[in-house]
């Protein structure tokens, strides 16, 4: 019986094997995984208008994840208001400064170091990016 | 039929190895979620699907036909009367706490694989906060693991095991 059994499912196996492509997909699994790896390294914040009392930032959402920017802290800054970005689209946030020609002179001399809390998902996270 | 006991649990395997879903699920703060069971595996990873889970589903498909074809002739053997012992399908769901620790050893090596550190904490059942820092940023996330449905209904199945070997050994008794 046992031996009945595992001949069905080996030749299960072996069909399915051959109709799916199993080295193919096979190679594509790695395929994406590898991608996924190289997607991690891409942050894509890019400052879409500037003016003396706010910022707006694009983010770019690479992921089939809500992204959430929760938080801003950092001199003379402060997020106007929490943003969510929907799967694979792209979404904006502003940051509200408090007080430009202090801000200005901070940013000229590479010493404005603001701190995000985002949200991927349930995963949260704090990332320091240098304006 | 002599064996009614043996006879239901040889059904319940059956229908429980039929059913294509998961019998347990686990989340890393909904970056990572895996629902799988002895015959199946589904893993989301920021929100894409896994092809690889699917591979490993195809491989695990083999193994689901030869436990349901076992179990529908031991049932043809068991109401003819001459009952046979299966314990694949006991063992499983009492053993499948287990799959867990086995996720946990998996995801200690896949963010290595993919370029970051993290220690994951190892839970059994529930939910669980779990914080790290890395690179002087921190991290806080929610890790989920419970049980579905599906797999009460494996354990329960698997609980039948026990009569069922009992009632085996009461009828050898009567025929010897």
């Amino acid at each position: 019986m046992k031996l009945a059994a595992s001949l069905l499912a080996v030749a299960f196996l072996i069909a399915a094997a051959v109709e799916l492509n199993l080295r193919e997909s096979l190679g594509e699994s790695v395929q994406q995984i590898l991608s996924l790896r190289q997607s991690l390294k891409n942050p894509s914040l890019k400052t879409v208008s500037e003016t003396a009392s706010n910022i707006t930032f694009s983010l770019q959402n690479p992921y089939n994840l809500t992204i959430y920017v929760y938080s801003v802290t950092g001199p003379y800054v402060s997020l106007e208001r929490p943003s969510v970005i929907p799967p694979l689209q792209n979404g904006t946030f502003t940051l509200k400064i408090t007080n430009f020609s202090a801000f200005e002179s901070l940013a000229k001399s590479r010493e404005e170091n603001i701190t995000l809390l985002i949200g991927l998902a349930q995963f949260n996270f704090t990332v320091e990016v240098n304006l | 039929m002599r064996y009614p006991l043996t006879s239901l649990y040889y059904l319940s395997v059956i229908l429980i190895s039929a059913v294509p879903l998961p019998w347990w699920f686990y989340s890393v703060g909904g970056i990572v979620s895996v629902s799988d069971s002895p015959f199946q595996v589904l893993i989301y990873f920021m929100g894409d699907r896994l092809l690889l889970s699917d591979v490993i589903t195809f491989l695990l498909t083999g193994f689901r036909i030869y436990v349901i074809f076992v179990a529908i002739g031991y049932l043809l053997e068991t109401m003819r009367g001459n009952p046979k012992i299966y314990s694949t399908m006991f063992w499983f769901p009492v053993l499948y706490v287990l799959d867990p620790v086995i996720i946990y050893v998996v995801f200690l090596f896949l963010p290595k694989l993919l370029g970051f550190p993290a220690n994951y904490p190892l839970l059994i059942w529930g939910e669980e906060t779990f914080t790290s820092s890395y690179m002087g940023n921190q991290i806080r996330a929610e890790v989920m693991s419970y049980p579905t449905i599906m797999y009460w209904a494996a354990l329960a199945s698997a609980v039948l095991y026990i009569p069922s070997r009992l009632e085996m050994r009461k009828n050898r008794k009567v025929m010897k």
